[in-house]
């Protein structure tokens, strides 16, 4: 056999062996009770740590200390990009990007869903163009939304104790520009 | 091997045929029924730990923290399986999606991966544990480099096509081939040691 000739005998022995591989080998046995242990403790929300391009941006709903954090993770993982340079063909599917911000929880709620579904098509176009990113891109993106996601959790969750706090309104939806913001120039490097 | 698709999928179960999983039990498992996500469970867990298995090299504790990943990605992302194609190839899809996650964002490696950057031989430490006996076909597998060895797993095992191979990995179909032959050239001379 040389190197780039394989032995058809040698090859047919092998297809018999891999024939013969078993399809099917039980986990051990508590997996399961990691598995549930973990779904319940993140409760019916289905959020969590699972995988980044898989998130529901839904959950991902709204945030605060961030503010000044993701700026700066973002210079750090992006490079630095003017908020300008939108990818083409992005900016016109992210004319839904609200751009007053609302007084309330109950009226963020209303435009909390064009951040969301923006976010969920910006994550779709990343996710289809993820192998155009460096492996060290990919990761300082993840920690990026990890912290905003955070963020967002955290003023939600504020929000939720005090609906009427426009500071925190106001937290909430700079993060969520952040994250869109963050997810546009990425989906932008991936093009580039 | 000359067509190995033809020579080994006609025994190779497709992935979208192995699951029966039932859709009323789906329906259940995405409104938030726990006890039918086990039945899921339970029906594709075997599978879908033997392609963690092998895909993440034949460490058990890391092909079970690979599986508890997907079963738990697939809680969360359940409402968005709409049927179009069996539970099990979306599980699949799932695996391969958190193997090919972990490669990239914990070993860093995805040039190693998805290109011909990675030594032309099998592990060492996989198949010397046990020198003086045959060396078992699985553990050759799981001592393939990264690449040969997702692309042989898929292809050979899971009975994936090169083009869905090539989609899967982001890489070219022609570098699927590639990294096959190699995995076949490597696997044979690790069995006739």
């Amino acid at each position: 056999m040389t190197d780039d000739i394989l032995d058809e005998d040698r090859i047919r022995d092998l297809e018999a062996r891999i024939a013969q591989l078993p399809r099917e080998i039980e986990p051990p046995a508590g997996a399961w009770t990691a598995i549930k242990s973990e779904i319940a403790r993140k409760g019916d929300a289905r959020i969590g740590r699972a995988g980044f391009w898989q998130q529901p941006a839904f959950l991902a709903a709204a945030a605060l200390l961030l503010v000044t954090g993701s700026s700066a993770i973002t210079a750090i993982a992006l490079g630095r990009r003017a908020p300008s340079e939108t990818a083409p063909g992005v900016a016109a599917r992210d004319g839904a990007r609200p751009t007053a911000t609302p007084a309330t929880l109950a009226e963020f709620t209303v435009v909390e869903n064009d951040y969301i579904s923006t976010a969920n098509r910006l994550s779709a176009i990343l996710e289809s163009e993820e192998t155009q990113l460096t492996p060290e891109t990919i990761m300082k993106l993840k920690e990026s939304l990890r912290v905003i996601d955070a963020a967002i959790l955290e003023a939600r969750r504020a929000l939720a104790a005090d609906p009427a706090n426009k500071q925190l309104v106001e937290m909430l939806s700079t993060s969520y520009n952040q994250k869109l913001d963050l997810l546009r120039r990425t989906t932008e490097m991936g093009r580039s | 091997m000359t067509t190995p698709s033809a020579a080994s999928t006609p025994e190779t179960p497709r992935p979208a045929t192995v699951s029966g999983s039932s859709p009323d039990v789906i329906r259940r498992a995405q409104a938030g029924d726990t006890a039918a996500f086990e039945i899921l469970y339970r029906e594709n867990s075997p599978r879908v730990y033997a392609l963690c298995l092998r895909l993440s090299g034949g460490t058990q504790a890391e092909a079970s923290e690979l599986m508890q990943d997907v079963f738990i990605r697939a809680w969360r992302g359940l409402k968005s399986f709409r049927g179009d194609s069996a539970f099990s190839s979306w599980l699949h899809r799932l695996a391969v999606n958190a193997m090919l996650e972990s490669v990239r964002s914990e070993k860093r490696r995805t040039s190693r991966v998805l290109h011909m950057e990675e030594p032309d031989t099998i592990g060492a430490a996989t198949i010397s544990e046990n020198p003086g006996l045959q060396v078992d076909l699985e553990r050759a597998i799981a001592g393939l480099p990264e690449g040969a060895r997702m692309a042989f797993v898929l292809h050979e095992i899971e009975g994936y096509q090169h083009e869905e191979i090539a989609a899967q990995l982001g890489i070219a179909a022609g570098t699927v081939k590639a990294q096959l032959h190699r995995a076949r050239k490597l696997l044979i001379q690790a069995l006739n040691r």
